[in-house]
């Protein structure tokens, strides 16, 4: 298949179900060979629509939080495909939109959010490198602005989606010399949460807008995936420890 | 009310974590020197999170770091934040300021120290959500950030990607950090979920 991914294996966590599925279905469509880690059989659908578009994928059972399951991922990827060009990390906790005040967390959902979004980077990282750095590949992680200035509402969140930021550019300054990338993508899109909320409160959707410059919320596949199929690209092959904002324009870097 | 010529921090009870020795240590007697008293239960006016334990600043490439050490460096840094921040919210009692040092590797990025400057990052975005949230509750939270070496001069120079300090003087930047905290500490201050960066110039945000 042609396209900017041709040829290259790419692995997705969380790929299952809303930006991660997106990311998934666009690599496909760009001509990757997709891995797509999910811990549910939402995993396998992903990679049925993928293949049912004229694409390459196959669906691994994986949870972010076990080096194990990791480890096996990588390894499909190996055995099918030769190799690893790209592994992105865009996995999150189940309760990534719960709301919390900082006084009350208890440290089940602090685990649970640390477990998933930074050991499930550990793992990612550590596990890839090897092949990353035979075939000159990159690594991705995905980001949010309530890591980049904090949020009232989901505050343990916040303090994951920053430290992957920390994460990716040391990362980006380690494996630099060994050609390998590392960027983050911090995306503003309508996620199954956000939709429901809208179907709750349908002038959400209205005040979301009104702080977007180009006035609208993103949509996963047409609006976020395309940069994340960018970075990933040899188009970005000079771009490293970046934070590529896909939002419309509502967090600015300063 | 202390007078116009009263040390900038006379009458304010201050908890330092990490105290007992290193930076943390330096660290309150700095604040001492600026007219706060050191305290080791509420009241409080000002708790400053500069407590660390220096396995966090072991240099080692992600790929060979072993799974405990990954925890200690990073997720136990973390959670000693958030503890940190559960507990100041709780003895300051509806007013004061929370301060986090935040070595300058989270904003720059440093090889071979992944884990600690994930953490680093993890920890601003604490302060800033907890600045959000406490806000309304009278309580101000800051980050100061000084050169990672000023908290384990043995961890060495942090790569070729960092120009040579600018200031060199590590007890000068020390009772810079002590100062920009009594700043901080300013009555009536609005400034909060803020890094202020003390470094004598090497880092300089966009």
């Amino acid at each position: 298949m042609s396209g900017t991914l041709a040829g290259r294996a790419v692995l997705v966590t969380g790929a299952g179900a809303g930006v991660g599925r997106a990311i998934a279905l666009a690599c496909g469509r760009a001509g990757g060979d997709v891995v797509v880690a999910s811990p549910r059989e939402n995993g396998a659908e992903t990679s049925e629509a993928i293949v049912a578009d004229g694409g390459s994928a196959s669906w691994i059972r994986c949870d972010v939080t076990s080096q194990a399951d990791v480890g096996r991922a990588v390894e499909v990827a190996v055995e099918r495909h030769g190799g690893l060009d790209v592994m992105i990390h865009n996995a999150t906790s189940r309760r990534s939109s719960e709301p919390a005040r900082l006084e009350d967390v208890e440290l089940d959902l602090w685990r649970d959010h640390v477990s998933v979004s930074l050991t499930g980077a550990y793992h990612c990282a550590r596990t890839a490198l090897p092949s990353l750095r035979e075939r000159g590949g990159s690594m991705l992680l995905m980001t949010s602005p309530a890591g980049m200035e904090g949020s009232l509402m989901l505050p343990v969140y916040g303090v994951v989606k920053a430290a992957l930021r920390g994460f990716a550019k040391s990362l980006a300054r380690e494996w630099g010399p060994e050609g390998v990338r590392v960027n983050l993508v911090s995306p503003l899109a309508q996620t199954p949460a956000m939709v429901n909320a809208i179907r709750e409160d349908p002038a959400l959707a209205d005040r979301l807008a009104r702080r977007v410059p180009l006035g609208r919320v993103g949509d996963a596949e047409h609006d976020i995936a395309p940069a994340v199929v960018f970075l990933a690209s040899d188009a970005a092959r000079y771009i490293t420890g970046q934070t590529l904002v896909v939002d419309g324009g509502r967090f600015m870097n300063l | 009310m202390p007078s116009r010529d009263a040390p900038l921090l006379a009458g304010r009870s201050a908890f330092v974590t990490g105290r007992e020795s290193g930076f943390g240590r330096e660290l309150a007697l700095g604040l001492e020197d600026l007219g706060a008293s050191i305290a080791t239960e509420p009241p409080l006016d000002l708790v400053v999170h500069a407590d660390l334990d220096e396995a966090a600043l072991q240099r080692q490439a992600l790929a060979e770091t072993a799974a405990e050490d990954w925890d200690r460096r990073c997720e136990a840094v973390l959670q000693a934040a958030l503890q940190c921040a559960q507990s100041a919210f709780t003895a300051l009692r509806g007013r004061g300021l929370l301060v986090f040092v935040t070595p300058t590797v989270g904003i720059t990025g440093a090889p071979e120290l992944v884990p600690y400057a994930a953490a680093v990052e993890g920890i601003r975005a604490l302060a800033k959500s907890a600045a959000r949230q406490w806000g309304h509750h009278g309580i101000r939270v800051n980050c100061v950030a000084p050169p990672v070496e000023l908290l384990a001069p043995d961890a060495g120079r942090l790569g070729p990607d960092v120009a040579d300090r600018a200031l060199a003087d590590a007890p000068t930047v020390r009772d810079s950090v002590a100062s920009v905290i009594a700043l901080l500490a300013a009555p009536g201050s609005v400034v909060t979920g803020t890094t202020i960066v003390v470094d004598g110039g090497v880092v300089m945000a966009p």
